[in-house]
């Protein structure tokens, strides 16, 4: 019986052996969802390279991964490392569940990647994110629907771009229900965030409209400025009146479905578009500059993806190792080859010539360097932008623009309220 | 019988105490959060009904989610449980075919609502979607559905209806055959009609049935969320947004635990008052 009793516990104690990590360190990291193969790729490589860590990665679609992050980073003490929408850096810092990295990289360090990018990562003067990714948007165009039209297509050299005023006369043309059976055939023009900040707030910058007071704590006086409202209209009227970009397309992945099924003839969209529209055999696309308004300036939307460490994690230096090998120049290049983010890191542009000296790159790094203006700065940005984001999706949907965007403004200010 | 009656608590306080530990607790401790409010490092302080005061007076969304929410409620649960009764009598029959037809219908109940939303989503796309295309061979122009704030809710009620009938479904019928035949009978002896039968004997029969499914269906549609996460985001222009949808926004995107757990507290009181008329409308007015 004694015999029996000794074999069980030993039994027991085998069958936890495999959740046992001998002197292995467990990172838990929180990651965007994006293809389990291409992230592999990395994370078997930093852990051929750290033999001592293992690393479980968590994949989150990009729906889903904020508020993911919110409930895991206000419950424990995982994760140990996570994705940082570089806007977020700030709410994440005030909460304190980012740790300064101020510590473990120098001022020597931090030229390895833009300064705008930096800066995004910094809040109070303290370094809290390391920039993964950056990002442009241009005027993607199908060059088959415009030969068809026999319409000049719109202008490919850095810096010569369309006014808004000129697409829409372009999208007006080319949206068509070619057969006549009520469904349109050809889109005018498919925004592909459609209605999110980050591709919208170019349109009322380039009016100059403010879009957060400098405090970054209301926005009182801005979405009901002149500006702002002119061009909220001008996306109203694009849905509701002229009917050329169609409404209610839920993510990127459907926008792009239909700009590269031929079912549009322009897209605004963002640059890994450029890689990730090359799965439609039969498109044939350009890339013109990002529209602005007539009288107005050229803005670009800039920033993307961070790397940040947990403040509460008790695994601080491998999580930081991790994040330096993630950010760091052949994580990059690989990143790039497999996903065709644009770099953060100026040497990854350096060590791919045959990529990036290509036309279409050479628009985006135009628009990177001259009119890229980033994300309002504010701490209470997931607030600021889902509340806005409603707003801008109540506008395309029809909503009264005035109105809608009244609304919003209050309830932005309620919400950041918990920031003074 | 004194020691019957500890014996069955013995068994039952296992389920009790998890019952009170993720059930019962919660609601108290979300009430007490209602009551606070909430930093940005997470210190709380006690705030009164200052979270009430502001969904009541101040908030420009709370009065347009409560007026969806009923709406939505209004259509759904009516529906839902006349569909039920429907499909259970089609199938209370004995025969192969009928067999495959309670399969068929319930069906759907297997299928989580997450993937539902999804497929449902394609289907009623408002441009090239699979219903719109059947629509366009009988010569009806294409139809927004989710894309248009008119249709938005009553698409969401459909898509609520074509899930949960078939589940309901097996309730009536498990009512349908507990009813003797021998009350048929008498009735066909005294030459009662279909309808007569179905509005005078079946339906007042499946009283208890009925309380129960409307009961149970009603607070579970109170909660519903995954399409609205899925296919909505509450649009268009606030035509689905739903009090469990604002209360999830509220609490993990806008971080306002305070005006969440207030939403979800005037949420539950809805839910039992709605629950105490379904009780008292639908009460037996026989047994037999």
């Amino acid at each position: 019986m004694k015999n029996k009793a000794v074999i069980l516990v030993l039994v027991m104690l085998s069958l936890l052996l495999p959740f046992y990590s001998f002197g292995e360190t467990k990172l838990e990291i929180v990651w965007m969802g994006w293809p389990k193969a291409h992230v592999m790729q990395l994370v078997d490589r930093f852990e051929a390279l750290n033999p001592d860590i293992a690393v479980d990665i968590q994949l989150v679609p990009f729906s889903n991964l904020f508020q993911t992050l919110e409930v895991r980073l206000s419950s424990g003490d995982t994760p140990d490392a996570y994705i940082v929408d570089g806007p977020l850096t700030s709410s994440y810092a005030v909460r304190g569940n980012l740790l300064p990295l101020d510590g473990f990289f120098s001022k020597a360090d931090l030229k390895a990647w833009f300064p705008s990018s930096v800066a995004a990562g910094t809040y109070n003067g303290k370094f809290y994110s390391v920039p993964y990714t950056n990002s442009s948007a241009g005027l993607y165009f199908n060059k088959k629907v415009f030969q068809a039209k026999g319409i000049a297509l719109p202008p490919q050299n850095p810096g010569d771009r369309l006014t808004w005023e000129q697409v829409t006369v372009l999208a007006r043309e080319m949206a068509e229900d070619s057969d006549g059976d009520g469904r349109m055939d050809t889109w005018g023009l498919i925004i592909e965030q459609i209605d999110r900040p980050y591709q919208l707030l170019p349109l009322v910058q380039s009016k100059g409209a403010k879009v957060i007071n400098p405090d970054g704590l209301s926005t009182e006086g801005c979405f009901t400025s002149p500006e702002f409202l002119e061009a909220a209209t001008f996306y109203w009227r694009l849905f509701n009146e002229w009917k050329v970009s169609p409404q209610g397309l839920k993510d990127s992945a459907q926008s792009r479905e239909y700009f590269g099924n031929g079912k549009s003839a322009m897209m605004l969209g963002a640059e890994w578009n450029i890689s990730r529209l090359a799965q439609f055999k039969e498109l044939d696309f350009g890339l013109s500059p990002h529209p602005y308004f007539q009288g107005g300036k050229a803005v670009t939307p800039t920033g993307s993806w961070h790397v940040g460490v947990n403040s509460k994690t008790r695994h601080q230096n491998e999580a930081v190792r991790y994040v330096k090998f993630i950010t760091g120049k052949e994580a990059s290049i690989t990143w790039h080859k497999l996903f065709g983010h644009a770099p953060a890191r100026p040497d990854v542009y350096e060590a791919l010539p045959e990529v990036f000296s290509s036309p279409l790159w050479q628009v985006l790094f135009y628009e990177m360097e001259n009119t890229a203006v980033p994300r309002p700065l504010t701490p209470g940005y997931l607030e600021y932008e889902l509340i806005l984001r409603e707003a801008f999706n109540s506008i395309h949907f029809g909503a009264d623009p005035k109105s809608t965007l009244e609304d919003a403004s209050r309830r932005i200010d309620r919400e950041l309220r918990k920031y003074r | 019988m004194f020691r019957e009656a500890k014996t069955g608590w013995v068994f039952v306080l296992p389920a009790f105490v998890l019952l009170c530990l993720f059930k019962i607790a919660p609601i108290f401790v979300s009430f007490v959060e209602s009551l606070r409010y909430t930093g940005i490092t997470g210190e709380k302080s006690f705030v009164g009904l200052e979270n009430y005061l502001f969904l009541f007076t101040g908030d420009p969304v709370f009065w347009n989610s409560v007026k969806v929410t009923l709406i939505y409620s209004l259509l759904v649960n009516p529906l839902i449980v006349v569909a039920a009764i429907v499909l259970a009598m089609l199938v209370n029959v004995r025969n192969k075919f009928a067999v495959f037809f309670r399969t068929l219908y319930f069906i759907p109940a297997a299928i989580s609502f997450a993937v539902v939303s999804v497929i449902w989503g394609v289907v009623l796309d408002p441009y090239y979607g699979l219903a719109n295309g059947f629509l366009a061979l009988v010569r009806i122009p294409p139809q927004p559905f989710f894309a248009s704030s008119g249709q938005a809710l009553p698409s969401l009620v459909f898509l609520i209806l074509w899930r949960s009938a078939g589940y309901w479904m097996i309730f009536f019928l498990a009512g349908l055959q507990g009813i003797p035949k021998d009350i048929y009978e008498a009735a066909e002896i005294d030459g009662v009609s279909y309808l007569q039968r179905t509005f005078r004997i079946t339906l007042p029969l499946l009283a208890r049935t009925i309380s129960f499914v409307l009961v149970t269906n009603t607070a579970l549609n109170f909660l519903t969320f995954a399409p609205v996460y899925i296919l909505t985001n509450g649009g268009p222009c606030g035509a689905t947004n739903i009090l469990m949808y604002e209360s999830y926004k509220s609490a993990f995107v806008n971080l306002d635990l305070g005006r969440a757990t207030a939403i979800s507290s005037v949420l539950l009181l809805i839910i039992l008052l709605f629950s105490a008329v379904e009780l008292k409308l639908t009460r037996a007015s026989f047994e037999y």
